[in-house]
């Protein structure tokens, strides 16, 4: 096996969507297609050097939790990076059973819009480094971008940036930001979005949707340190191992 | 024997894997009795001091713990789990630590109030301290994965085996002494360095 290049501190993370035991992938959130095994997929990126693996639970019903339970607890015991995941986190329970089957973080986004309280609870007992508030960002006009839930179905009439803000102050640890109008059509990320949120806020944001090419990724960097991606390397179109040699000087 | 310590605030099965992957056999426990007869302990943590430290001492592990290490039982603290082997942290108040090494848990805010981002989260590069003679492998360079907003300052600088430079200053990212080693980063998230990592502090451990 190639040693790993890692040679930046610019985080590349990889997202995996799940439903039942596929990773599925769709274009601004719509139009879920099948495009591989979790598993094999996650210690595919694991194995060329990927930073961090994101899972989503895109069907979060409350009768599937064992099916990623089982992913989660496989990764964990192969995989040795930060491993997050998110999709119908909506309890403290619900959190701690995640962390318990070796996850190391959580992505909330419903159940956060539904009751911004749970976010300081969540952080005063498990603590902000596992705390990450996942934001689905649509564009309504010029810098003004709405918060959406329940996996891009619903608006939340909540100005994402103003979100963004008072959810670092009910204590998340991390944000995680996807643009609905750029996920799954590789034509760059929102630049505007992600300079906005980073202006806006002092705790780290992983940035996602729109990478198509490697270049995307650049274009982040002055702006950024963590980005998350999935079309791309679930359709096989770049490598990890070439997006960390791209870094090398 | 390996124990590793659960006292309610742990990566406990992320740790599990990483001690079994490199190829060691460990338990689980809680229970004073069984952490008194360990070869070599590991004490995890995530979450805040205050909580961790309180429940250590609930459990009565404190003592326990304190002891092992006198008597020259291999320890090896990560994250929390290390920042508890110092005098005391002030995370949401004063607390008092085991006292295994001096120095103090500050924030990171305290180091210098122009940290860009908080909390540190990432991969970042380690540097080697020369004055450090425990030190045997060399990871200058390499990435480990850290997320914190607070570390410990060791008093003794010969303590400290790596630092890493974060935001221009340089902080304590692990320690080696006798039988102590402590690190701020995750091995056990660093991928397959990190791995190496622990499997060689495991080793030092083992080997006296």
């Amino acid at each position: 096996m190639n040693d790993i290049i890692r040679n930046s501190s610019f985080r590349i993370i990889a997202r995996l969507d799940i439903k039942n035991e596929y990773i599925v992938k769709g274009i601004n959130f719509e139009g879920i297609r099948k495009v591989g095994n979790p598993k094999i997929l996650a210690q595919k990126y694991y194995n060329e050097g990927i930073d961090e693996i994101v899972y989503m639970d895109v069907v979060a019903s409350l009768y599937e939790r064992n099916t990623i339970n089982n992913f989660i607890k496989e990764a964990a015991r192969n995989i040795f990076v930060p491993l997050t995941v998110g999709g119908g986190i909506r309890t403290l329970q619900d959190i701690r059973n995640v962390l318990n089957c070796g996850a190391d973080k959580v992505a909330i986004n419903t159940a956060a819009i539904k009751n911004p309280n749970f976010i300081k609870e969540a952080s005063k007992e498990i603590g902000s480094q596992s705390i990450i508030v996942s934001i689905e960002a649509k564009k309504i006009k010029n810098l003004k971008w709405e918060a959406y839930y329940d996996n891009g179905r619903e608006k939340s009439g909540k100005d994402v940036i103003e979100w963004a803000i008072e959810s670092e102050k009910n204590g998340a640890g991390e944000l995680l930001v996807t643009s609905i109008d750029n996920d799954g059509v590789k034509r760059g990320m929102d630049l505007e979005l992600i300079k906005k949120i980073s202006e806006s806020v002092t705790i780290p944001i992983i940035f996602a949707g729109g990478v198509g090419k490697i270049e995307h990724i650049k274009e982040v960097l002055p702006y950024s340190n963590a980005i998350a991606i999935a079309s791309v390397l679930h359709y096989n179109e770049i490598s990890v191992q070439s997006i960390k040699k791209s870094f090398m000087k | 024997m390996i124990v590793i310590v659960d006292y309610g605030y742990g990566n406990i099965f992320s740790i599990t894997s990483a001690i079994k992957s490199v190829g060691f056999d460990c338990i689980v426990s809680s229970d004073s009795d069984v952490v008194k007869k360990a070869k070599i302990l590991i004490l995890p943590g995530v979450g805040a001091f205050n909580q961790a430290i309180l429940s250590i001492r609930k459990l009565k592990l404190d003592k326990t713990i304190i002891n092992a290490v006198k008597r020259n039982v291999g320890i090896i603290g990560i994250c929390l789990g290390y920042q508890i082997f110092f005098e005391e942290s002030q995370e949401f108040g004063n607390y008092e630590g085991l006292g295994l090494v001096k120095g103090k848990v500050v924030s990171l805010k305290s180091i210098n109030p122009k940290f860009t981002r908080l909390p540190h989260i990432g991969w970042r590069p380690l540097i080697i301290n020369k004055m450090n003679k425990y030190n045997k492998s060399n990871y200058a360079g390499k990435y480990v994965y850290f997320v914190h907003s607070f570390v410990p300052v060791s008093k003794s600088i010969e303590k400290v085996s790596t630092f890493v430079n974060f935001d221009g200053h340089n902080i304590h990212a692990s320690i080696a002494y006798k039988n102590i080693i402590g690190f701020q980063f995750h091995p056990e998230k660093s991928g397959r360095l990190g791995l190496q990592i622990l499997k060689n502090s495991i080793n030092y451990l083992i080997n006296g």
